[in-house]
This record gives structure tokens, sequence and C-alpha cells, in this order.
């Protein structure tokens, strides 16, 4: 698993992404490029080296021929090219040019081998049957064209002899069946080719490494624009949508033309976001005023009407309770629109929590006509940092959820107790429940569970009440069970512990 | 206005917009008191000059002088009463600011209906209980 794993994050580095891909690609470019170059030069190195001791083969040969040549002129009773056939008169010559690492053999039509005496060099043991091996049995045919013997690939070849190596090279040059054969020992010369592939080995690695680095270290600048970009991207919050605008220092121009683009992209989506929010703004807060009117006729009308059936009376309750709601509904849309303007602004005093949670109790009682329960230590007193309104606001918002989502003979708890430094203030139903995978999503905006009944609410009530505990410094938690129930849970840090007052 | 109206408690209403005006006059006849109705802050400061007044229901956006405009005004008269800021606008800042400036209180609009008879209790039953 890890290991696969593992292997995938490399994958991803490498070829999922620009920084991998250049410096593979790279590397790959520098491999093949210097393998190359290296190999061919060693072929070409080695090719000259050969080539060199080919020359210098033939020119040996053709000064021994030269001897032989006069050898056989000054004995004038011989036929043409018996000295290679006469140990007595080729002999000498190669005795005359035949060295420890230059040797010189005359092979004839019959087979015979003419060699330098044994004092000069001895012709090492089996050289003649290597040669042979390679280059085949050299007893050329009578008539033979030397021309052709040379095009027929008589030439020059390495040969391996022990833990010494011969360049040997055959000289053709009677065209009556005997050829000289010389042998150039080139085992220290090969040794330096040796040496200096083994060099160029060692050049070639460390090349490469080098390649590894120094590709490494400029795709990584080349590539760090383009994470500046990506990091700066993501810090544009709607908070700073209208401020915060992509600079890169010594970008190259694509990326600058990238990060432009994106500025322009975020001109036009604060431009956008701006005039959303104002018309939020704008329009929770007109609708503010009709909505006075509205609830202030209601309520004169309950209050003061003394005529009214039970029926009327009942209908004008409801419109009230609808209008109310809507208040709360607009509040909690300006709030939204303020908080990412970042303008939402609450100020914290020291707050009766028990106070507020029995008068919140008693108005969310009557305006969902619900059994709420408060349950709480006697003589329960704790004073909180936080803004009562807001409070208010925010356990209206969720016993408003709770009666939303329960069945209306279910009972509703709200329960306070202390926990260390804080005020747990606990909204409990026994509704429908949140599925598991729903519940991180729950304080989303405009979010509603998967079970949610239809069309019920503006999903806008627990991320307003998600903003305001922030706003608070306090915390809200949720636990759900689907079936069973769900329980909110928030926290407020309590004033000063020394400020707890449990009353007598 | 005889001697009936100098002992009904005086509330001065200063909102810009009429239906608001209208609504806290009936709420407030029928609470038996005696609502004044001023459509800009001007008004008002005329209305303070030459009337006694008990509590004023300020509203803080109006054209031209706004409700902390007003409330500064109030202040250098020296007015006696107690002056409730019923606005739309649920801003902590301005709550601040208008509770610096001298109001009482800060009562959202919406609210307004829910908080009338505890302002009422606190600001004018007081005074008519005491007189």
């Amino acid at each position: 698993m890890s290991n696969s794993a593992t292997r995938d994050v490399w994958r991803t580095r490498l070829l999922g992404s620009i920084q991998g891909r250049l410096q593979l690609a790279a590397f790959t470019a520098v491999f093949l490029g210097f393998s190359f170059a290296s190999s061919a030069s060693l072929w070409l190195n080695h090719r000259n080296l050969i080539q060199q001791h080919h020359r210098h083969a033939a020119r040996m040969s053709s000064l021994v021929m030269a001897c032989l040549a006069d050898s056989e002129h000054e004995q004038r009773g011989h036929a043409p090219h018996d000295a290679l056939m006469n140990l007595e008169l080729a002999q000498p010559c190669l005795d005359e040019y035949s060295t420890t690492d230059f040797i010189f053999w005359i092979q004839n039509k019959n087979g015979s081998v003419i060699t330098a005496s044994p004092k000069v060099v001895t012709l090492p043991q089996g050289l003649i049957q290597a040669t042979e091996k390679i280059l085949g049995p050299q007893v050329p045919q009578g008539g033979h064209d030397p021309a052709a013997s040379h095009e027929q690939g008589y030439g020059t070849e390495v040969v391996a002899l022990g833990d010494r190596q011969y360049v040997v090279h055959l000289h053709d040059i009677s065209g009556m069946g005997s050829v000289v054969w010389t042998a150039e020992d080139v085992t220290a010369a090969l040794m330096d080719d040796q040496n200096f592939f083994v060099l160029l080995l060692g050049v070639w690695g460390a090349a490469l490494g080098l390649t590894v680095l120094f590709v490494g270290m400029l795709v990584s600048r080349i590539v760090r624009p383009l994470l500046q970009l990506n990091s700066m991207a993501d810090l544009v919050t709607a908070d700073n949508l209208n401020r915060l605008r992509i600079e890169l220092d010594h970008a190259p121009v694509e990326v600058d033309q990238l990060a432009q683009a994106f500025n322009r992209v975020l001109d036009r989506l604060a431009e956008a976001w701006d005039h959303q929010r104002q018309f939020v703004d704008a329009v929770s807060h007109e609708l503010r005023t009709p909505l006075t009117i509205l609830s202030g006729y209601l309520s004169r009308a309950l209050r003061r009407g003394d005529n009214l059936t039970d029926q009327q009376r009942k209908a004008i309750q409801t419109a009230q309770e609808e209008s109310t709601r809507i208040t709360r509904m607009v509040s909690d849309l300006l709030d939204l629109a303020r908080s990412d303007n970042g303008r939402l602004a609450v100020s914290l005093d020291e707050v009766c929590a028990v106070e507020v949670v029995q008068e919140t109790v008693a108005a969310a009682k009557t305006s969902f006509s619900r059994r709420i329960k408060l349950i709480m230590p006697d003589a329960f007193k704790v004073c909180i940092q936080a803004n009562r309104d807001r409070m208010k606001q925010i356990l209206l918002n969720l016993l408003e959820n709770a009666a939303k989502y329960s069945a209306s003979d279910h009972e509703i708890k709200v329960e306070l107790k202390l926990d260390g430094d804080n005020l747990l203030i606990s909204v409990i139903d026994q509704g429908v429940g949140i599925p598991k995978e729903d519940l991180d999503k729950v304080f989303d905006r405009f979010y509603r569970a998967s079970n949610a009944v239809e069309q019920q609410g503006s999903g806008l009530g627990l991320s307003v009440v998600k903003l305001l505990m922030d706003a608070m410094d306090g915390e809200i938690s949720v636990a759900s069970e689907v079936g069973t129930g769900t329980t909110f849970v928030l926290a407020f840090p309590t004033c000063v512990p020394s400020q707890l007052l449990v009353a007598t | 206005m005889g001697d009936s109206a100098s002992e009904r408690a005086t509330v001065a209403v200063v909102d810009d917009d009429p239906r608001i005006r209208a609504l806290l006059e009936d709420e407030l006849t029928d609470e038996g008191f005696e609502p004044y109705l001023c459509a800009s802050g001007a008004e008002l400061l005329q209305l303070v000059d030459r009337q006694p007044i008990d509590l004023i229901l300020l509203d803080l956006m109006m054209p031209e002088m706004d409700g902390l405009q007003c409330l500064q005004q109030l202040k250098t008269r020296r007015f006696p009463g107690s002056v409730v800021v019923v606005t739309a606008l649920s801003d902590d800042a301005k709550r601040r600011e208008a509770i610096e400036s001298g109001a009482k209180d800060y009562v959202l609009k919406p609210d307004l209906f829910e908080s009338l008879p505890g302002l009422i209790n606190q600001y004018l039953r007081v005074k008519q209980d005491g007189v």
C-alpha cells in the first residue's frame, strides 16, 4: 500500500509536474547526447589507433620488401621472388627489421614459414595459428591479384594471444602466393585505449551527476515563478479579493502574462462580488423597514384587536411568526454579506448566559409553538464574553433548525453546563438526524442535508451560526445520528473563573 | 392641548419614512402618550427648542442631517430627555458611536415592537410615576 503510494507520489512528481518533466527531458537529452558523443569518440579513437598501426605496418613491410628485392638483386642466379622462399636470402632482412614489438614473417605458397632468426626475436608461440584463424589460411593461389586481395579484406586485424594483443598486417607482394606478415604488439597502446575508456566513463558519470544537479537547480528556478503564482493564488479569499493582486519578481514572460490574466480575472471577480454584496446589503437593509411596519401593525392588531375571532387571531399570529422569521433571515443575509465584506464586527460584553438563554427559549416556545425543555444546574449563573443579540440570533437559529427537522410532538432540549473554563450550551433534538457524510458540511452556505425536508429554510441559518460563533471566539460542534436526532454544542469561554458566580 | 396634554409624557418620533411615523404615532397614542412627528433632524431640533420632550425615538439614516449629527446637536443643547436610536442598521460600530453620543439605547427596527413596552417602562413610566 504505502510502497505503491510512494511510487505514485514519485511518478506524479516526475511525470505529472512541469518541473519533473523538464528535469527528465533535459537529463535525458544530456544523457543521450553525451553518451553518443563519448561512444563516437571512443570508436574513432580506436579506429585511428588501428589505422595508425596499419599504416606503420605497411611502411615497415615496404622496407622489408625493398630489402628482399635488394638481396635478390645481389644474388642474381635466383628467379624473381625466390628470396621470399629462400631462408638465407630472406632471414637477414627479417632480422634487420624485426624487433620484439614488431615481428615479420613470410608465409610461402607451400605453407612454409620463414621467421627472423631466434637470436633476434622469437615469434610468440601460436601467433601464426591465431592469425590464420582470424584472417583465414593465407596461402594465396597463383595469379592472385594483389589489389583484389586487399579488396577481399586482407588487411589489418587485432589478434589476441594470451594477455598480449597484436595488430596483424598482411602484405601481399608477389601475386605468386607468398605473403609477408607483420605483427605489432599493441598491448600497451590498447591498454592506453582502455584506460582512456575508463577515464571517459568516469568523466561521463561525473558529467551526468553534475547535469542532474545543474538541471535540477535550473528547472526549479524556471518553475519557481509558477509555484509562487500558485501559492499567491491560494491566498485569495473573499475578504482580500479587493486588494490582493499577484506580483512576481523576475518571472518569465509567459508566467507574467498568466499572472496578469489572473489579476484581470480577480478584478472582474472583485467587481462582481462587490456588486453582489452591495445588492444583498441594500436589499436586506431596505427590507427591514417594511418588515418593521408589517410586524408592527400585526402585533398592534393582536394586542389591541378585542373583537377578533379565534380564527382571525390565529391567522394574524401565523402572519406575525412568519414576518419574524423573514426578519431573522434578512439579518442572517446581512451578516453574511458583511462578513464577506469584512465589515462584520461583533462587540463582546460580559453577558449573563442563563438570562439570555431563558429569554430566547421563551421567545422560541411561542414563535415555533414547541415544547422546549431547559436543563441546567439549580441556581446556575454564569458570565460569558459574548454579544447578547448575536447569542439570541444563534440560539434562535439552532432552535428553529431543531423544530424544523423533528416531529412537532417531540421535545427539544436546551442544556447548560460548565466544562472547565467553558460554558456549554447544547441544543438537542430528536429529529431526522444528519447523515455522517454530510456532517462536516452542515455549516456551509446553502447546504441542506441530503435527507432534509424539501424547500424549507434558506440554507443559511447554520452558516450564520458558525460565522457568529467564530466572531465571538466561541466554538460550535455537532453530533448526529440518523433517525435519533442531532445535538449542537456551543462553547463559550466564561469571563474569568473567579467571576463565576453561583447564586446561593 | 390643554392641561391634559401636559400631563401626558411626550415622545418625538424622528424618521424620514412616513409609514414608520404613522405606525409609531398610532401605537404611542394608544399607549397614552403624546407623539410628535418629525421627518428630519432639523424638524426635531426646532421641536425641542419650543416643546419639552421626554423621549426621542431617533432614526439614524436620514438625508441631510443623520441621527448621529442630531445626537451631537442635542448634546450641545443639553437636551434633558432620553434618546433611543431606532434603526435598520445593525452595526456594532454605529451602536457604540450612538451610545457615546448620548443615546440611552440602540434598537433595531424589526425588534422595535418587541422592545417598545420595555423602553416605555424604562424611560417614560418612571417619569410619569415620579411626577
